[in-house]
């Protein structure tokens, strides 16, 4: 592909991001992404790799993983990419992702891009993204969504009484599940959890009903909940730590009417 | 040291997958990644099988590209339960070049398959027809209750003590059937190694210098890795398909291909198709005396088939299944009167989001562009592998045109048979431009279908699982996305253009190919990424409905195969507490417009429907009427009469206006006349809502 024909596909994915979503931190990021990607000077795969993360980034416009996409995508072609205008432009393009503000623990990641981005040699840009990544696990953890990634139980009404079926598995990036009783009068509720994941016995997660809380802990749980108040929640509610994998599966939840 | 020196001399592409197993596996712990006992295990197992395979080499480049976008995702992966499927995908993605790579020695395709076969053994989940087939075969070896014979019979069987599937298959999966799954998967993966073995002595003589890629492309790429190592038998068709093939491009042997045809109607009656096709390349083929004299020898062999099988057999291969009248008039009813289905069902194969190649295979463009060049090239490897390709395509689009997917098995399964001609054509278009990129976006769909296999299951509702992990189930890309169950005109004719457009740029070797392809994914992308307007009743997730049930209750396609109007799923409300809460768009203008797709049988009191938004509220009390057979019904058995059940009901539109003013930003959407009604099909089932 010609240069001047990428310039024209990203003024067009550019313009049409703009047209379709208003302007935000996020269409810039879209725009500056479009135009350093088009610049790119690079091995194929890495454009390809670029052009299929940005694409994806616009399908969750703004939201869910789209921000997260733009980000590893710029990530990825400022270490390989060999024109300082595009590695710029990517870098831009994750300030712009900063800004708009919808992940946390960005600033490492971000911070390392404005150093590398100048930098001409590969090998010292791929150093130094490495260490922005590294650098961000150590000062800010995994960087997390601030939207709440909560699943909502589907609730079946059966002869005489509701279900909340499963099985689900809640993990770091989906660490709620909501259970819902609209318009029933719940006299007792009964959760079927495991969880594991950890190297401790220490309790993984809660499940909440108002203000009443309850551990679940590694390994299998039956949680008995009188006259619940709704919605319940099921929550990891350990942070990422290395080596720690924390996962609660929702069996399924039973109560009767 | 010297001694250390001279033996990483020269593997350093060795070195470098030994270490990047390594390291994947420290990322997946260090970064908490899901599933690290197995996913977390296999990932950086199969990298190092690849560095013990991989022998004297170079680093493949775009390895380390794969591997840094692996190692950049999981550093992102809580951030959106999607990224953790694409960082895992790369993660595996990575040892393609080296795979790739390792195809070009000695044993280069089995070497190439190392890697793979723990995950195939152990992530795949044993389901659709693979327990059947297993009981099949304790059948065949022991007389008692074993572990599979629960699964001894299944709805399609022509009666209870005889299956719809035959004994051939698997009676040669005998020898691994001591060692459980693990045996009759090992079992089947030799079949797949011998139908690549056979597939690239065939590309080799035919003149393709990148016969041994080629092969390692087939079972890397769907619809190749779709069902590599599972109890199916295409990929043992394949071979003995490509046997005969192999046979009479290298010996003229008339015998064999005869013989290949017989027993491929052994394995499976669907593989009649290939059948035919090899034995019709071989009349045509054939010259002189040996012209008149193969069709009289055809002829004769199939009369003495059927009735061995009539009088030896009682039937069991061909008369219990296909031996009536009602089997006749389905063939007939095809091309007299079904044939807007047929055609939907021929361009499903390539556009439908649950079942065409084009979303899991887009390499396949690239194979269909090169068939004219395959044809010029080498005439006869094209007809050898073409015709038989041509006329199982047919023959299953015809047979079976509304379930020919064979859904929920894994995708693309049906259309193996296609994978060698195909290949091969892809074999002459390798270097021309945009091919690459159709080529590794598949692979990377494939890494997908490895790591999470679970995702190649789809259920024929309309819904790819795949698009629903990636995605969410409430992303507008399933309005822009075709499918024949929720058949959309414009959208789906509109890809056919796009696809034929993308066929013939690639064919006409433009310059304008990888814009197209690229423009084609970042559209989709961004019309995608749109508000979701439109919603298909049955996928609107749990957060916005109360109660609801999704009718019918059952994923099995089974029980809509016999629909006659839709085979669509529909989210029935039958009682008061069941609501459907929406979002509202934002929309411009001063007034909301919805529009509900519906149906609900005549019942006293009538049902109908209430819509509130904000203090504005409307109902609307419908009844749907009964629809009168299709023609093809009626030529079938005249005095058939439809039941009532909301699929053979007549859809109800209605329409509902409100004004735009502070009103909230929900729409609520409750059944009328449903207090103290019981019975299967009381209420209301939704099919679509519109927002304008």
């Amino acid at each position: 592909m010609q240069t001047t024909g990428k310039l024209v596909l990203a003024s067009a994915v550019s313009a049409a991001a703009i047209i379709s979503h208003g302007f935000s931190f996020f269409s810039m990021a879209v725009c500056l992404y479009a135009a350093g990607t088009a610049l790119l000077r690079g091995p194929r795969a890495v454009t390809l790799l670029a052009v299929t993360l940005g694409g994806f980034s616009l399908l969750s416009f703004g939201s869910g993983p789209g921000p997260a996409l733009l980000t590893a995508g710029a990530v990825l072609a400022v270490a390989f990419s060999a024109s300082t205008i595009s590695r710029l432009l990517f870098c831009l393009s994750a300030a712009a992702v900063l800004f708009y503000g919808t992940i946390e623990g960005m600033i490492p990641i971000a911070a390392a891009l404005f150093l590398a981005s100048p930098l001409s040699r590969e090998r010292w840009r791929s150093l130094m993204l490495a260490g922005g990544l590294m650098a961000t696990l150590l000062i800010s953890g995994l960087p997390s969504n601030e939207e709440h990634r909560i699943f909502v139980s589907e609730e079946v009404l059966i002869d005489n009484g509701l279900i909340w079926p499963g099985p689900v598995e809640l993990n770091l990036s989906m660490p709620q599940i909501v259970l819902y009783a609209p318009g029933m009068d719940i006299a007792e509720m009964t959760l079927h959890v495991s969880a594991g994941g950890v190297r401790d016995h220490d309790p993984l997660g809660y499940a909440a009903s108002g203000d009443s809380t309850f551990p679940v802990y590694p390994g299998e749980n039956i949680l008995l909940i009188e006259e619940p108040e709704f919605p319940v929640s099921i929550r990891i509610s350990r942070p990422w730590k290395p080596f720690n994998h924390p996962v609660i599966h929702f069996d399924y939840g039973e109560a009767s009417l | 040291m010297k001694r250390l020196r001279r033996i990483t001399e020269g593997r350093s592409g060795m070195i470098f997958h030994a270490l990047s197993s390594v390291l994947i596996f420290f990322l997946w712990r260090l970064a908490g990644m899901p599933s690290p006992g197995m996913l977390g295990r296999l990932v950086p197992l199969a990298w190092l099988i690849t560095a013990v395979v991989y022998g004297k080499g170079g680093i493949p480049g775009v390895s380390i590209y794969i591997l840094a976008a692996f190692a950049i995702l999981s550093i992102f992966w809580t951030v959106d339960p999607a990224l953790e499927v694409i960082s895992a995908a790369c993660g595996l993605m990575g040892i393609i070049p080296g795979l790739l790579a390792v195809s070009s020695r000695r044993f280069g395709i089995i070497l190439a398959l190392l890697p793979l076969i723990p995950m195939i053994l152990l992530l795949v989940p044993f389901t659709g027809d693979e327990p059947h087939y297993a009981s099949l075969t304790e059948s065949l070896i022991s007389s008692g209750t074993g572990r599979f014979s629960e699964f001894s019979s299944q709805i399609c069987d022509p009666s209870e003590n005889i299956s719809h599937h035959q004994s051939l298959y698997p009676a040669l999966m005998i020898p691994g059937f001591p060692f459980s799954v693990t045996g009759i998967r090992g079992m089947n993966l030799l079949f797949a190694i011998a139908a690549l073995f056979l597939m690239s002595m065939i590309f080799r003589n035919s003149g393709f210098e990148n016969w041994r890629k080629l092969a390692v492309l087939g079972f890397l790429l769907v619809p190749g890795c779709s069902i590599l190592g599972l109890v199916y038998p295409g990929w043992l068709a394949l071979a003995v398909f490509l046997s005969g093939v192999y046979a009479a491009m290298r010996s003229k042997s008339n015998l064999w291909v005869i013989t290949a045809a017989i027993v491929l109607v052994f394995l499976k009656f669907r593989f009649i198709g290939i059948s035919l096709g090899l034995l019709a390349v071989l009349v045509t083929e054939s010259k002189g005396r040996r012209k008149l004299i193969l069709p009289v020898t055809i002829l004769f062999l199939t009369v003495a088939g059927l009735l061995f099988d009539l009088l030896i057999l009682n039937g069991r291969v061909f008369w219990v299944r296909h031996g009536n009248i009602a089997f006749i008039k389905t063939i007939l009813i095809q091309p007299l009167i079904r044939m807007p289905e047929v055609l939907i069902a021929a361009g499903s194969s390539l556009v439908d989001i649950e079942s065409g190649l084009l979303w899991k295979a887009p390499w396949v463009l690239a194979g269909l562009a090169g068939l004219p060049l395959l044809k010029s090239e080498n005439r006869k490897l094209f007809i050898w592998l073409g015709l038989p390709a041509l006329s199982y395509f047919i023959i299953l689009l015809f047979w079976t045109p509304t379930d020919w997917s064979g859904m929920p098995t894994p995708v693309g399964r049906m259309l193996l048979p296609l994978l060698p001609v195909l290949l091969a054509s892809l074999g002459i278009m390798m270097k021309r431009k945009g091919v690459r990129i159709l080529v590794w976006a598949s692979l990377g769909i494939s890494a997908i279908f490895f790591t999470h296999p679970i995702l190649r299951f789809n259920f024929a509702d309309g819904t790819d699982s795949l698009v629903t992990r990636i995605f969410g189930p409430s992303s507008s890309i399933t309005e822009w996305v075709p499918s024949a169950v929720r058949l959309d005109i414009p959208v789906f004719a509109g890809w056919i253009v796009l696809a034929a457009l993308i066929v013939w740029l690639l064919a006409h070797k433009s310059r304008y190919t990888e814009y197209t392809i690229t423009s084609a994914f970042l559209v989709l992308c961004l019309f995608g990424g749109m508000e979701k307007k439109s919603w298909e009743a049955e996928d609107i997730p749990s957060q916005y409905r109360n109660y609801c049930t999704v009718y019918p209750d059952e994923m099995d396609l089974e029980l809509r195969k016999f629909w006659f109007f839709t085979r669509e799923r529909m989210l029935r409300l039958s009682r008061s507490e069941d609501a459907v809460i929406l979002p509202v768009p934002e929309i411009a203008g001063d007034s909301l417009k919805l529009t509900i797709f519906h149906r609900s049988l005549r019942s006293e009191p009538l049902s109908g429907i209430e819509v509130s938004y904000g203090e504005w509220c409307d109902s609307v009390y419908t009844s749907s009427e009964l629809m009168e057979n299709p023609r093809w019904v009626t030529f079938m058995k005249e005095d058939i009469q439809l039941p009532y059940n909301p699929e053979n009901m007549r859809e109800v539109r209605s329409e509902f206006v409100f004004p735009m003013s502070d009103c909230g930003d929900r729409v609520r959407i409750s059944p009328l006349g449903v207090e103290g009604r019981s019975g299967r099909f009381s209420g209301i089932f939704l099919d679509r809502i519109l927002f304008r």
